[in-house]
């Protein structure tokens, strides 16, 4: 019997580190990649050098599209956290209509993400905000609210009712309410919710190509560019560290989950 | 520091539900008053609008004489113990203590000074840096009376504080209670389903029935006249029983067991309606008579057949077969030496009249 459970038990570990290399050894292909001539591409490298970093940390419009993708993820993490937030609290009350409204601000995830794009591209240019930093803005805040209003509505279903009651009787006034007792109970769905909305907004290239062409053009948008018009071959260490980043935030995020009380 | 509150024809519908339903009374300065009641009864919604959680869909709320039905919960001056505790989870205990002075806009000195206090009044000084999870229940509830009380609220509600507790700590903490309600004076409305818990610690009891006032009274009151079936039956125990009635007197009624032996029972109301009554007699209200005894004519004698006997130490309970198809429950304390009768023993029953109480309605549960 223990023999055949722990069999078993090396089957399962077998199989996990498979699926892990299915999932994750594309990505890892880029890797030595980076470190390879920045002429063309290849894997594996004839030779080992760090040109391609070298060539990336002086490449000037590289360095811009990396601001503005910075600036547009700050900002419309922030709108969205705090829009995300004020929405579900709104649903916690009971409002007419609330399976729809529902279906409203998820909708963002559900319609597919090209139709979306082009929506917004022909609103937005009415409004000339088309290749402008407040048009991603806008756009990537559509985005990534629903990931907000899940986190933090899932948050707020824990919160027990009572807590807030109690403040109030205590002398709490609703704005105090919130500030001293509701918002450091929901700080971590918020936390979450604003950190996915960051990186959702940092990797959206869909909306990016439709929405920056020559003035406000993201990191996503401008790697999308060079491998279609230009072969510059400084993509896979540009991608070595994004994936650094990628994992760096994993880290925070698990971190996070971890300082629970 | 006390405050009084009426209430004055509260009434509060829920889509299809009449949750309270034209709820009136006055409870005064320094009353320890409970509201008892099954589930669904309305006492936690009445309560929650007196703490101003729940808006009334008509009626009055005044608070020391001032109406207050639509002042919100933090200009009440009302503190409130829920079921759960509520203690905020993100501060220490200290800081769950402060948290109503902050909000006072209580000085800092003052601060330190009234939690300390607080911390001693419940006997757990050494516990203010410490976070609620780190507690056990009975600590936490006692936390949670801290908080209620550093403001001085002057009115205290509290909503099954101590259902989350084990028996022992429950009746050591409903002692507690009472004794620092008794210290500092201040008016309590206790919320309960616990009709003992009910009896030991308060100055009056409400029973509330379907949003409704069934009775209100001191617990002696209300267990020894119970004004409805439903009270006598919902506080402590009671024999419930049809009987017939034979004679209509003026305090008293003359009655028949369905099995023939008739007795006399407490006239229920001014008019008494249709053949038949219901009683309610308390199960230790009975004595068990030895052979010879004989008692007096104020007492009706009931003989009958033991179907079961349960023993709790401290007493024992029969089962008494004392007419067709009505037995009754029998409590009688074990005194030494113990009385040897066991089932299918005959025993000879008294009990005074006037505990024999008619009720002209059935019983509906």
């Amino acid at each position: 019997m223990e023999a055949e459970a722990k069999k078993l038990h090396v089957i399962e570990i077998v199989f996990g580190i498979m699926v892990s290399i299915y999932l994750i050894a594309p990505i890892f292909v880029l890797v030595p990649m980076s470190f390879g001539p920045a002429r063309f591409f290849s894997f594996p490298p004839p030779e080992f050098s760090v040109e391609q970093y070298v060539k990336f940390f002086h490449s000037g419009p590289w360095w811009r599209a990396i601001r503005i993708s910075f600036e547009v993820a700050v900002l419309a993490s922030f709108f969205a956290t705090v829009l995300g937030i004020l929405t579900s609290l709104a649903m916690r009350y009971k409002i007419p209509a609330k399976g729809f409204l529902n279906a409203m601000f998820i909708s963002p995830m559900i319609v597919p993400l090209i139709i979306t794009a082009v929506a917004l591209y022909s609103f937005l240019s009415k409004f000339h905000l088309v290749d402008t930093v407040p048009g991603l803005v806008l756009a990537h805040t559509i985005l990534t609210l629903p990931f907000v209003i899940i986190t933090v509505s899932a948050t707020l279903k824990g919160l027990d009712p009572s807590l807030e009651q109690a403040a109030a009787t205590l002398g709490a006034s609703p704005l105090k309410v919130f500030f001293k007792v509701t918002l450091p109970l929901i700080k971590r769905g918020a936390i979450t919710g604003a950190v996915f909305a960051y990186m959702i907004s940092f990797d959206e290239t869909v909306v990016a190509i439709f929405l920056s062409s020559s003035h406000a053009i993201t990191l996503p948008k401008k790697m999308w560019d060079s491998i279609r018009f230009s072969i510059e071959p400084i993509l896979p260490a540009l991608s070595t560290i994004l994936i650094l980043f990628a994992i760096l935030m994993l880290v925070l995020l698990e971190v996070l989950s971890k300082t629970r009380k | 520091m006390s405050g009084s509150v009426v209430l004055k024809g509260l009434v509060k519908t829920y889509p299809g539900v009449v949750a309270v339903d034209h709820l009136s009374m006055d409870i005064r300065e320094g009353e320890f008053m409970t509201f008892l009641g099954a589930s669904g009864s309305g006492k936690t919604t009445t309560l929650s609008m007196i703490a101003g959680l729940t808006l009334p869909t008509s009626g009055e709320i005044l608070l020391n004489g001032q109406d207050v039905t639509f002042i919100p919960p933090h200009k009440r001056n009302i503190g409130m113990v829920f079921q759960n505790y509520a203690l905020f989870p993100h501060m220490t205990v200290y800081e769950n203590i402060a948290f109503p002075l902050k909000m006072h806009k209580v000085s800092k000195e003052e601060i330190a000074k009234r939690v300390t206090q607080a911390l001693h009044m419940v006997q757990l000084p050494q516990h203010g840096d410490r976070y609620p999870s780190q507690l056990s229940g009975g600590q936490q509830q006692r936390i949670a009376l801290a908080r209620a009380l550093s403001f001085e609220p002057g009115l205290i509600l509290m909503d099954e504080p101590l259902g989350a507790l084990d028996k022992k700590l429950r009746q050591h903490m409903q002692i507690e209670i009472k004794h620092i309600q008794e210290d500092l004076g201040f008016t309590t409305i206790y919320v309960t389903h616990d009709q003992e818990e009910a009896l030991t610690m308060s100055d009056r009891i409400a029973v509330l029935r379907d949003g409704k006032l069934e009775q209100l009274g001191t617990p002696e009151e209300l267990y020894e006249e119970p004004k409805t079936l439903y009270v006598a039956d919902f506080i402590g125990e009671s024999n419930i029983f049809k009987a017939d009635v034979l004679e209509v007197g003026e305090e008293r009624l003359k009655l028949q067991l369905p099995g023939g032996r008739s007795f006399y029972a407490l006239r229920c109301s001014e008019t008494v309606e249709g053949p038949e009554v219901s009683v309610a007699i308390r199960p230790e209200k009975f004595r068990v008579l030895s052979a010879s005894e004989t008692v007096s004519e104020e007492y009706n004698v009931f003989e009958g057949i033991i179907k079961e006997v349960i023993y709790f130490g401290e007493s024992s309970k029969y089962s008494v077969e004392i007419g067709k198809d009505v037995i009754i429950i029998v409590k009688q304390p074990n005194f030494y030496p113990a009385t040897k009768v066991g089932v299918g023993d005959q025993l000879t029953l008294s009990v005074h009249w006037r505990s024999c109480r008619t009720y002209c309605e059935g019983l509906s549960l």
